[in-house]
């Protein structure tokens, strides 16, 4: 079909290899037909489900009915993060002052996109696996104990020459690993024995280096992220999609439970207004302008 | 101390040193009255200041700062953080939305807010070496992160070599009689340093030496900078939210350059 208009520079032009769109005959504006990575889009989203669509527009490929099976699985147990969840508390907090509906998704999303065990965290987490946070020195050699080790031992020094490269820090415990509220993540331990059947290369890794990190003095375990990244990494995600992943999967229990404040009163959600609950800690404040 | 008891103790209790409102009646930032001591007395861009390191700085040095967000807020949709405003403004959605991924969207790492972070750690670590060892020792170490990274946060800028945002500052701080501090000073010789390399100083890298020139660290020039595009973001929103849904910068199927698989049959 013809173009309506002149062709344009090259690096004036938005580059995609994910989406292709004909243009109606009559409109350049309208498209008459839609390829996603190749296949027709019309028939995908009549044939296929969401999770398919999703690995589909994250790798270029169709999954096979057991990586779908098993992305599935893994989403559906991040859906709901819980009314306690720093995500969840957000979005809550938005839903309770009345915020923009969108908003109150956006905000969630925000909190969970963070380093201490967010998306942010998922994406290290899968760095870490994938060998990408490791020395020229750390190379697998198909004996997983020695290698779990070396990746354990790389991301110690690199945390030491790179922790504060970025605006915010990695974690000093290697990602995917530590504690939860003091204690092994139970999270972890339940998805574990949800997909024990699909224990590919990278869980069973992760499961060396917890071996490995579970008898150091500060024993640290399988993360419910760290449980995720690798699950992820065995579906062959990239570190920057097993975290949109990670976000994504949220979103069914960040919004509820935004949504299901709204048509509160704000005094029907904590405000700790009680002055015993604040604990002031700083400067007396007699400061006066102008005589620092 | 069991697992969860550190939880517990924080169980119910705000805890903070910046400051807090005793409901209904006082409220302190940092050891200062609001009411009684900063509302009257302080400008908005001296109290963001403080709420940033703690500390109050005086109107002279708060003047420049200031103009260092004037200087920078161009109401150009072009740009990115501005363009994202107004595609925002295009689809109607409403301002605190669509200004706070404004701001969000430029904590960049090409113009933004990450650049400005590691410019900071950068300009530490060479002013650290040119004042401990000498200029050739400076220079290597620029070298090595030239080779590195294949630039030097805070030199260079995208689509031109011109940096017009400095001088009118520069012209300011001789009104206002302020100095050169030791950050700007070495920046300023690392400039002259990389002219064979065809690198300009940019406005966020001489932004940076000014605020470290004052004792903010990395983390705080990072945080305080984070509004430094926000005078820009205003306009291109309004505009675009004013003007007809879907006619900022609409884009024709032919416009995208297709560089994916063939169509092929489903399996």
């Amino acid at each position: 079909m013809p173009n309506f208009f002149p062709p344009r520079p090259k690096q004036e032009s938005i580059r995609t290899a994910i989406c292709h769109e004909t243009h109606s005959e009559a409109n350049p504006f309208v498209a008459e037909k839609t390829l996603w990575h190749g296949y027709d889009a019309e028939k995908l989203s009549a044939n296929y489900d969401w999770t398919v669509m999703l690995f589909l527009m994250s790798q270029g490929e169709l999954p096979t009915p057991e990586q779908n099976h098993l992305l599935n699985r893994v989403m559906a147990s991040l859906a709901n993060p819980g009314p306690r969840d720093a995500a969840v508390r957000a979005a809550m907090n938005c839903g309770v002052g009345k915020t923009p509906l969108a908003t109150i998704l956006t905000t969630g999303l925000t909190v969970r996109g963070g380093m201490a065990e967010g998306s942010m965290h998922v994406e290290v987490a899968m760095r870490l696996l994938y060998g990408q946070m490791a020395g020229a020195d750390c190379l697998s050699t198909g004996d997983k104990e020695t290698y779990a080790k070396q990746l354990v031992s790389s991301y110690r020094t690199h945390w030491q020459e790179h922790k504060d490269d970025e605006v915010v820090s990695l974690p000093e415990t290697p990602p995917g690993f530590g504690l939860y509220y003091g204690e092994r993540d139970l999270r972890a331990v339940k998805l574990l024995k949800i997909i024990k059947d699909n224990c590919g290369n990278y869980l069973q890794l992760a499961l060396e280096i917890e071996g490995f990190l579970s008898q150091q003095n500060d024993a640290a375990y399988l993360t419910m992220p760290g449980v995720v990244a690798a699950l992820l990494c065995d579906l062959g995600f990239s570190p920057e999609h097993g975290a949109g992943i990670f976000l994504v999967a949220a979103v069914p229990g960040i919004f509820a439970h935004g949504v299901e404040q709204l048509p509160r009163s704000w005094n029907e959600y904590p405000f700790w207004a009680d002055s015993a609950y604040y604990n002031y800690e700083g400067p007396v404040p007699t400061k006066k302008v102008g005589k620092e | 101390m069991s697992g969860w008891e550190k939880y517990a103790e924080n169980r119910d209790r705000v805890s903070s040193k910046s400051g807090g409102w005793t409901i209904g009646g006082e409220t302190t930032l940092h050891g200062y009255n609001i009411h009684q001591e900063l509302t009257h007395q302080t400008s908005w861009v001296q109290v963001l200041m403080l709420s940033v390191t703690g500390r109050l700085y005086d109107e002279n040095q708060i003047r420049l700062v200031e103009a260092l967000f004037v200087a920078t807020g161009y109401p150009d949709p072009r740009l990115w953080c501005n363009r994202i405003v107004a595609l925002a403004g295009s689809e109607r959605v409403s301002a605190g939305a669509a200004l706070s991924i404004g701001v969000a969207s430029a904590e960049a790492k090409i113009y933004g807010g990450q650049a400005e972070y590691a410019a900071a750690k950068t300009f530490i670590e060479c002013h650290r070496i040119f004042q401990e060892q000498d200029e050739s020792a400076l220079l290597s170490h620029m070298k090595s992160v030239l080779k590195r990274e294949r630039a030097i946060f805070g030199f260079g800028r995208p689509l031109t070599k011109v940096e017009e945002r400095i001088a009118p500052i520069e012209r300011m701080a001789k009104e206002l009689d302020i100095e050169d501090g030791p950050h700007l000073s070495t920046v300023k010789h690392m400039e002259m340093l990389l002219k064979r390399y065809r690198l300009i100083l940019n406005f966020a890298g001489y932004a940076t030496a000014r605020l470290l020139d004052l004792g903010l660290s990395a983390h705080e020039v990072h945080q305080f900078s984070t509004l430094g595009f926000y005078l820009g973001l205003s306009p291109c929103y309004i505009e675009a939210f004013e003007n007809e849904p879907g006619t900022f910068l609409p884009i024709a199927c032919e416009d995208i350059l297709y560089e994916g698989p063939e169509e092929r049959p489903l399996p």
